[in-house]
């Protein structure tokens, strides 16, 4: 997913719903194989998370091992390589609970 | 309400006949072969299929809808109906469907009401996918786009299917044997099939040691990237050789090879559904619950149209319920192992969480209670997107008509079915569609 512009202006208004709030982890996969733009990351973890009754799906920070039943937290990271012309892809991901 | 009843079965029982059928010569790496030149050889292709023993001008062809995911990404061409409607003499109009992986099985829909409704009489519904210009991660990509794009970020379609594997495994008891059993089975199904993509067979143990794509989904739990195109022809027509005079400009000849409609093999039912296309909005995430809702659709209309059909046929009654348990054969949306053990359960093959077990106690096979993929499925045949959901009905309806070949306990002997099921699936469960086929 491309961060442009209007992306941005569209996102932005809904990260601070998840920023430093926490979750539990209802299924998780470990990714090995991904498109180029996520490359970078690999490993990581895709999972669905619960927080305040509601699902949602994110990716993990690289390496972090997620795992049905853990709790996690929501963190504003990079999500996906961008050239050097375009906006640095941020976007919500999950490390686990301190 | 007497009258109307009987203008409502007289409506539903004009089934829609599959008069021609084709599948590209194998699907696979066709790196010799364009998106084009895909689309031309399948509607050569079915057309030939038709006129090979019968008097068939391609005139008749009133419309045709052509299924396809992702050509303006994968081959930069866009506007497909006009490709496909240009290679038949008279412009036929033309409409391009887009569904994701279900592409060619809402293609058939479309075709189908236009039919039902009595716009045309005679349609082709044709599927394509040129997918292998691109390596593997980036078509990972381009097929990632018919996941919730904004809302499942960093997901591939593998990661999806892995999480409804997790769910299956944690409610079931679900094992790696019994993903592997699926893949297994499937590549072996293939051997006998001169379309698939692979024709090689594999060992449990060679599958679950395959390299791990997202867990618990290994490569072999994985149906390929393939190009390839399919094509049916369908009509309503009931007797009679298909050309008219009136609507070809009177410009043919009279003929003697009429098509035998009554031995086409027949829709009697079908059945569209969908649900979030988000994993994380689903009910359940064990079920995908557009499949079970398309299944019981198709079932409805089966019974009303074999009801209908019977009482047309003869006084002696109407026969029971039309089940799950009367299909013999299906090809299921097997893109992963997981994909099939959800499909035989939710539509009503087996009971749920028996589906997986089933498998690796042979009962999906041929011998088994009913035979899941025996072209190989997704997983070994292949999956050259668009095509899919109109290969599955090409396939079965050669199937139908002339049987399989299997190999007997001295002999290879034909086995024949009376009724098939198609199941094809878009992206990880938002679109389904099922048609029932009947010879």
């Amino acid at each position: 997913m491309q961060l442009n512009p209007a992306n941005y202006w569209r996102k932005n208004k809904n990260w601070s719903n998840f920023v430093g709030k926490s979750g539990e982890v209802i299924f998780a996969t470990r990714i090995e194989i991904t498109s180029p733009e996520l490359q970078t990351f690999l490993p990581y973890c895709f999972a669905i998370v619960e927080m305040e009754g509601e699902r949602y799906e994110f990716m993990g920070e690289k390496g972090v091992e997620l795992k049905k039943g853990d709790e996690v937290e929501f963190v504003f990271r990079k999500v996906s390589e961008s050239d050097n012309a375009s906006l640095i892809n941020y976007g919500i991901k999950l490390v686990l609970k301190k | 309400m007497k009258k109307q009843n009987e203008k409502s079965v007289d409506k539903e029982v004009k089934l829609v006949k599959i008069i021609g059928s084709y599948v590209s010569d194998h699907f696979g790496e066709l790196w010799d072969k364009s998106l084009n030149d895909l689309i031309e050889e399948a509607v050569l292709g079915v057309v030939e299929s038709v006129s090979e023993n019968n008097d068939f001008d391609p005139k008749e062809i009133e419309a045709v809808y052509i299924a396809n995911m992702a050509s303006g990404i994968f081959n930069n061409q866009l506007h497909l109906n006009a490709i496909v409607s240009e290679l038949l003499e008279h412009f036929p109009p033309s409409i391009r469907v887009e569904g994701a992986c279900a592409s060619g099985s809402l293609a058939m829909i479309a075709a189908q009401d236009s039919l039902n409704s009595g716009r045309y009489k005679t349609v082709m519904v044709l599927g394509v996918e040129k997918m292998t210009d691109f390596n593997s991660n980036e078509a990972t990509k381009v097929l990632s786009s018919a996941s919730d794009y904004s809302f499942e970020y960093g997901s591939t379609f593998p990661a999806l299917y892995a999480l409804l594997a997790k769910a299956h495994m944690h409610k079931y008891g679900t094992t790696r044997e019994h993903l592997s059993a699926v893949s297994v089975k499937n590549h072996r199904h293939a051997l006998s099939n001169s379309k698939a993509h692979f024709k090689k067979s594999f060992t449990l143990k060679q599958v679950s040691e395959s390299s791990m794509v997202a867990d618990p989904l290994r490569l072999l739990d994985c149906s390929p990237v393939s190009d390839g195109a399919s094509a049916v022809i369908l009509s309503t027509k009931n007797s009679g050789k298909l050309l008219d005079a009136n609507k070809a400009g009177g410009d043919n000849k009279a003929s003697s090879g009429e098509i035998d409609y009554k031995n086409k093999p027949k829709i009697i039912g079908f059945g569209h559904a969908q649900d979030y296309l988000s994993l994380a909005k689903r009910k359940s995430l064990t079920s995908l619950s557009a499949t079970v809702k398309a299944t019981r659709n198709a079932f409805k209309q089966a019974n009303i149209n074999l009801q209908a059909c019977n009482s047309l046929r003869s006084t002696a009654g109407t026969r029971a319920e039309f089940t799950a348990k009367d299909i013999e054969v299906a090809e299921v949306h097997d893109c992963f192992t997981i994909a099939e053990i959800l499909a035989i359960e939710d539509l009503g093959f087996f009971k749920k969480g028996t589906g997986a077990q089933a498998t690796l106690d042979g009962k999906t096979t041929f011998g088994g209670d009913v035979v899941i993929n025996p072209s190989g499925g997704l997983k070994a045949c292949g999956h050259p997107v668009g095509a899919t959901g109109v290969k599955q009905i090409a396939y079965l309806a050669e199937l139908l008509e002339k049987g399989i070949k299997i190999e007997g306990d001295k002999l290879e002997k034909i086995k024949n079915f009376k009724y098939a099921l198609a199941h094809n699936v878009g992206g990880s469960g938002a679109t389904v569609v099922v048609h029932i086929l009947e010879k």
